[in-house]
């Protein structure tokens, strides 16, 4: 598989499509907020990292590259249900991505088990944006494309 | 000499490229040693006894036609199957290579917790022991017609401008679209002038195929080797692997 721009705009329109039909979002955007992103569940869509693994072969590497799909909520009242609100978003989600594992065939694998290296993970957090103070949730979603960068020497 | 990695290397097994289906290799070439200590003696004497080779392959689960997995499960059924095996360290001429036949004693596959699948292959040499060359191709070669390199690769680091102690040859066929391809291997004291070196012709290729090849023990060989190829074809892509012995080597093959 090759990767360059063209095929990381398919994998996030891919994972903003899985998002989306989650329902109930108050917006998706592929893009960390800078300001105060509204009352409602935001979920944004951010690539964090990359590097060569397994199933890396002799003469040509593979990427893993790590997804985070993060939703953000204000608190209200009543102050716990916004947890569950959080957390019933990012399960299915995660229900969804296991039904398609090879994103519609642009990766080889969604890496749920975390057979080379980070798994798919969720964590919980606080962080202030434009004054406001969000609830934040992290849905780490690592990807495997195989056979990206052929080596010679 | 350059120090050199292990990036941009190459798994042939009987003309598959099983290279981005394997993740990491290991090979060993022991030899038996036989005790041989008299009793008059204060230190050990040994005799060597039979080569042997084996290389062991961590592979990625592929079930795709031309995969080290479908070029490799056939085996569980076999008792007869042999695999040529080249290891390639780069893909540029002279390139050092690893190659030996093979019977295929053991593979453990292995489906993780975590969801990986993967298998390791354990080949164990079969007649020939296993050998250190130089690639006479880089990398994989594809001619469209015959074709005569006008140079070669240079032998000089291997026993100088000439040896006396015969060579070997393998090689892999990946694909061919024709009637048939005949891959010659030859020598040079001057990388200008070419020569057929005696025997080393292999027999023609009709489709994927590996082949070895041995030269007479004694044989000479020069300081520069190039392949050619001839026949009538459209598509054959190729490697080859060449030994040129700097010790006397013996082979009885079964």
């Amino acid at each position: 598989m090759a990767f360059g721009e063209n095929e990381a705009i398919a994998i996030q329109k891919a994972l903003a499509t899985h998002v989306k039909a989650l329902g109930g979002i108050e917006r998706v955007q592929e893009f960390d907020p800078t300001n105060s992103p509204g009352k409602g569940i935001t979920a944004c869509l951010v690539a964090m990292s990359g590097d060569p693994r397994p199933p890396t072969g002799l003469n040509v590497s593979a990427l893993k590259l790590v997804w985070t799909v993060r939703f953000l909520l204000p608190p209200s009242q009543p102050l716990g249900s916004v947890d569950p609100k959080l957390l019933g978003k990012a399960g299915n989600l995660i229900t969804r991505l296991a039904a398609d594992l090879t994103l519609g065939g642009l990766v080889r694998v969604i890496d749920l088990r975390g057979m080379a290296g980070t798994s798919v993970e969720l964590r919980l957090g606080w962080v202030e944006i434009g004054g406001t103070l969000y609830r934040l949730l992290d849905v780490t979603v690592p990807l495997i494309i195989n056979d990206v960068f052929p080596e010679a020497s | 000499m350059t120090k050199r990695n292990g990036l941009g290397q190459g798994l042939w097994i009987a003309g598959i490229d099983c290279s981005g289906d394997t993740g990491a290799w290991s090979i060993t070439s022991p030899k038996g040693v036989q005790d041989v200590t008299g009793i008059d003696k204060s230190a050990m004497e040994r005799l060597a006894l039979t080569r042997d080779a084996s290389v062991t392959c961590q592979q990625f689960f592929n079930p795709t036609a031309g995969s080290a997995f479908q070029t490799t499960r056939a085996n569980a059924f076999s008792q007869v199957l042999n695999f040529d095996t080249t290891i390639i360290c780069g893909s540029t001429l002279g390139d050092p290579a690893f190659s030996g036949r093979y019977r295929l004693p053991n593979t453990t596959y292995t489906r993780a917790a975590d969801g990986s699948f993967t298998f390791s292959a354990e080949f164990a040499g079969s007649s020939y022991g296993a050998e250190w060359g130089h690639l006479l191709t880089a990398g994989k070669r594809t001619d469209t017609t015959a074709t005569a390199p006008a140079t070669g690769v240079d032998f000089n680091a291997d026993g100088g401008a000439s040896t006396t102690l015969g060579w070997q040859a393998w090689l892999h066929v990946f694909a061919f679209t024709g009637t048939s391809v005949t891959v010659t291997i030859q020598d040079s004291a001057n990388n200008s002038a070419f020569t057929d070196l005696t025997g080393g012709a292999f027999t023609a290729a009709t489709a994927i195929t590996s082949q070895r090849l041995e030269g007479g023990r004694t044989a000479t060989v020069r300081r520069y080797m190039k392949v050619n190829t001839t026949g009538t074809f459209s598509n054959a892509v190729f490697g080859v692997a060449f030994t040129r012995n700097v010790t006397a080597t013996q082979f009885q093959a079964a």
